[in-house]
């Protein structure tokens, strides 16, 4: 049961090679690459676009932000604009106050959400198809039916202004869709591994723990990294449940600090907020990303 | 005035990068060629003879994989084929039936036989369960309805009877079905009730769907006589295309009944069978090109008219419009301001928006073994079959995922549109999630929101359910 990464080490280089196009291929050396990066770039913009406005604003004066004819970067890069944001006090109490709440709802939710599909994918049980419709129904509903509800709910149970309506849902295996990803990942893994697992007396949970997770690494990642971006950048749930100033997660802040009232609008803090923002995400995930590029067993094939 | 910051960025971009300006101006082209064809769509345009080309081109494509020599895999693909045009049929006559009012009861046979059919296959397939499924759905369909004009019409107005009997009459087939084994004997009384049935919809309905000039169209179609005479003269539309056309569901229907009945020929009479696939094919081909000539002759003549008389411009020209003219670089996009570019507008946010999709895919793909590549290449197979033998395959569980999850995500379409909505674009930009969070917590008629997220939720129930019932293309395991 080597895993595929360990035979496919060698060959990496010469599949990369061959999967550029003929012409690229006749071109050598740093040439190549020029063209390879221009045309990625290039495809890139499209996407890049947003998040270079975004920072490109945060270090702009209020005047330059609301000036007639438009720039991407700033004329005088203003950086004060960053020391008042970390001079206020209400953001670094949602800061805090976010990477507190993440961590508990991926700790919670991934134990939880494994577990579901592992019973999903790999075990034979009654009634597992209606199950799975039930876990599927959820996901049907519009979270605006659903609102009034789950306020309903969390109201009785004594939750609201405190963190728990956002935190606890995900140790009771909240979030169908996720569930769904990895057991489509899940039924990929080749079913004699759980067998011969099975033969030498290994439990369920074993053959979880044991063959399951390992195998699933990169899809749990996957499935890690859509967790807590969504759950980074949640607005409507903490706006609704937190109630309390002290408890208010950074979207919440971002948002209050977009008053349409006001003129001009602080659009240059407001960017700062965002880049602030943005920039755990985008670490964590460099951070992470060779998760991503080790390869996974979605579908079975033991034979390489 | 037009869309603001974004526009001035990207025309500063357009006018120092020439490969930018290019970009931008294609992109203006694909947005307005996309708005003329959807809103002409979307707000109810005449789109004249194009709709039986549709139907007629699914037709020829189902029959076009039935050529050559009979199989299982080609059996399937016809019972599939036919059930989903039936189910088009369904859906259509069902959502006519519902809003027509009083409730005709033609579209109550047209049920009962589309029911009736799609239980007749799968017994036909041995799916027990499926067909169990049709029955029940077509006996609750068929309940609501008779249930819905009694309250409607009161218990002895005539059209209430004539209702219930043909209630009962396109229920009998289903309820015969429901008792005792299936044997050729019942397969064979049932599909006579349901050929009955569509005798008796002949008799009754056919005089009120075909007559009058209606289903005049056919031969002419199939004889690709369609271009008469001048189409810039104003009576070209009144002599070529009457008011009054059959609808094209008589061509789903058509399609679903050659396709049914090449598979009950095929263990019989094989000879027969290839000619009917052979003449189904010239009749459905020869019908969609006709059909597809008369498009452009009605477009030619709609165009001219309102050139003519200034009349108002349909959307199908303004579509013809920006197919013929490239944008300049001094036109801009409207974005959020125009009610036709809301839309694209709100797709591009979610294209944006799709890294998550993108992720799940690079994780699929990081997952094909390599070495299956190198003994393709081995074997000699070029590299665009060895994306759709090798890679697609075993993507198709991302591609799965993404798909279903992407069409709920679609149909629940709320927090952009919230953002973006004015009262310019915002019946442009109504979703259902958006249609009842207004009803409930704007207008605070409660029980109006939770009739409208339960018809969301339905609706997201069978197509998802669609998707998964035809979900034999994923494959979860390499086949060795």
């Amino acid at each position: 049961m080597t895993s595929a990464a360990s035979a496919q080490t060698p060959t990496q280089p010469v599949s990369v090679r061959r999967a550029l196009p003929p012409w690229l291929h006749s071109l050598r050396g740093p040439l190549r690459l020029v063209v390879l990066y221009a045309i990625l770039f290039s495809l890139s913009l499209f996407f890049l676009f947003p998040l270079v406005w975004m920072v490109g604003t945060s270090l702009k004066t209020i005047e330059e932000v609301g000036q007639p004819q438009l720039s991407l970067l700033p004329a005088l890069p203003q950086w004060e604009n960053y020391v008042r944001l970390f001079n206020d006090p209400a953001f670094i109490r949602s800061y805090l106050n976010s990477l507190f709440v993440t961590p508990m709802v991926l700790i919670g939710t991934v134990t939880s959400i494994t577990l579901v599909a592992f019973a999903f994918s790999r075990l034979q049980w009654r009634g597992r198809g209606i199950v799975f419709v039930l876990m599927m129904g959820t996901l049907m509903l519009p979270y605006q039916a659903t609102l009034i509800p789950q306020y309903v709910l969390f109201y009785n149970l004594n939750w609201i202004r405190t963190f728990n309506p956002i935190t606890l849902p995900g140790f009771f295996a909240g979030g169908a869709a996720l569930i769904f990803l990895l057991r489509q990942f899940m039924l990929g893994i080749p079913r004699e591994l759980d067998e011969a697992a099975m033969i030498d007396g290994a439990s369920p949970l074993r053959i979880w723990w044991d063959v399951i997770l390992p195998l699933s690494r990169p899809a749990i990642a996957t499935v890690s990294v859509m967790l807590a971006v969504g759950n980074w950048n949640s607005l409507v749930t903490p706006l609704i449940y937190l109630q309390r100033a002290e408890l208010f997660t950074l979207p919440i802040y971002v948002a209050q600090r977009l008053n349409l009232q006001e003129s001009p609008i602080p659009w240059h803090d407001i960017m700062a907020a965002s880049v602030a923002f943005v920039t755990p995400v985008l670490i964590t995930f460099m951070l992470t990303q060779r998760y991503f590029v080790e390869g996974i067993t979605f579908t079975g094939s033991k034979e390489g | 005035s037009n869309g603001g910051f974004v526009n001035v960025a990207l025309q500063g971009l357009s006018q120092r990068f020439f490969l930018f300006d290019w970009l931008h101006r294609g992109f203006i082209y694909g947005v307005e060629t996309f708005n003329g064809f959807f809103a002409a769509l979307s707000q109810g345009d005449p789109i004249g003879p194009l709709k039986y080309v549709f139907p007629a081109a699914l037709a020829v494509l189902a029959l076009l994989g039935l050529l050559g020599d009979w199989s299982n895999g080609k059996r399937t693909r016809a019972e599939r084929a036919a059930e989903l045009l039936i189910l088009v049929v369904i859906g259509a006559a069902g959502g006519r039936g519902l809003v027509e009012e009083p409730i005709n009861p033609n579209w109550t046979l047209i049920l009962g036989i589309a029911f009736t059919l799609g239980v007749w296959i799968n017994r036909r397939a041995g799916k027990k369960a499926l067909a169990r499924v049709w029955q029940a759905a077509g006996l609750i369909l068929l309940g609501a309805g008779l249930v819905l004009s009694l309250i409607s019409a009161g218990p002895d107005s005539a059209a209430t009877l004539g209702y219930a009997a043909a209630c009962a009459l396109a229920a009998a087939p289903l309820v015969i079905s429901l008792f005792g084994a299936w044997d050729a004997r019942k397969a064979r009384l049932v599909l006579a009730l349901a050929v009955a049935l569509g005798v008796i919809l002949f008799v009754r309905f056919i005089p009120g769907q075909l007559d009058g000039g209606r289903a005049g169209l056919v031969p002419r179609y199939l004889t690709l006589q369609t271009a008469l005479d001048d189409p810039t003269s104003q009576d070209y539309l009144k002599a070529t295309y009457p008011e009054e056309t059959m609808s094209s569901l008589w061509v789903y229907g058509g399609a679903a009944a050659v396709l049914i009945a090449i598979v009950a020929l095929a263990g019989r009479a094989p000879r027969a069978q290839r000619w009917l696939v052979v003449a189904a094919l010239a009749v459905f081909g020869l019908f969609g090109l006709g059909a597809l000539f008369d498009t452009v002759r009605y477009f030619q003549a709609f165009q001219a008219i309102a050139a003519q008389t200034g009349g108002p411009v349909y959307h199908f020209t303004q579509f013809r419009n920006s197919l013929g003219n490239f944008p300049d670089s001094s036109r801009v996009a409207l974005w959020m301001t125009s009610e036709l570019w809301a839309k694209p507008s709100l797709i591009l946010i979610s294209v944006w928006s799709s890294g998550a999709g993108m992720l799940i895919f690079l994780a699929a793909l990081q997952g094909v073994p390599r070495v299956l590549y190198e003994s393709a290449e081995v074997d000699g197979a070029n590299r665009l079959q060895r994306f759709w033998k090798i890679t697609f395959p075993l993507i198709t569980p991302a591609l799965f995922y993404n798909v279903v999850i992407g069409v709920i995500a679609a149909l629940q379409t709320f927090e952009s549109i919230y953002i973006l909505q004015t009262p310019q674009n915002q019946d442009t930009l109504m979703s259902a999630a958006y249609f009842l969070f207004v009803r409930t917590f704007r207008q605070l008629e409660i029980g109006q929101g939770a009739a409208a997220s339960w018809i969301l939720v339905i609706l997201i129930v069978i197509l998802t359910t669609l998707q998964f019932r035809y979900s034999n293309w994923v494959n979860y395991e390499v086949q060795q």
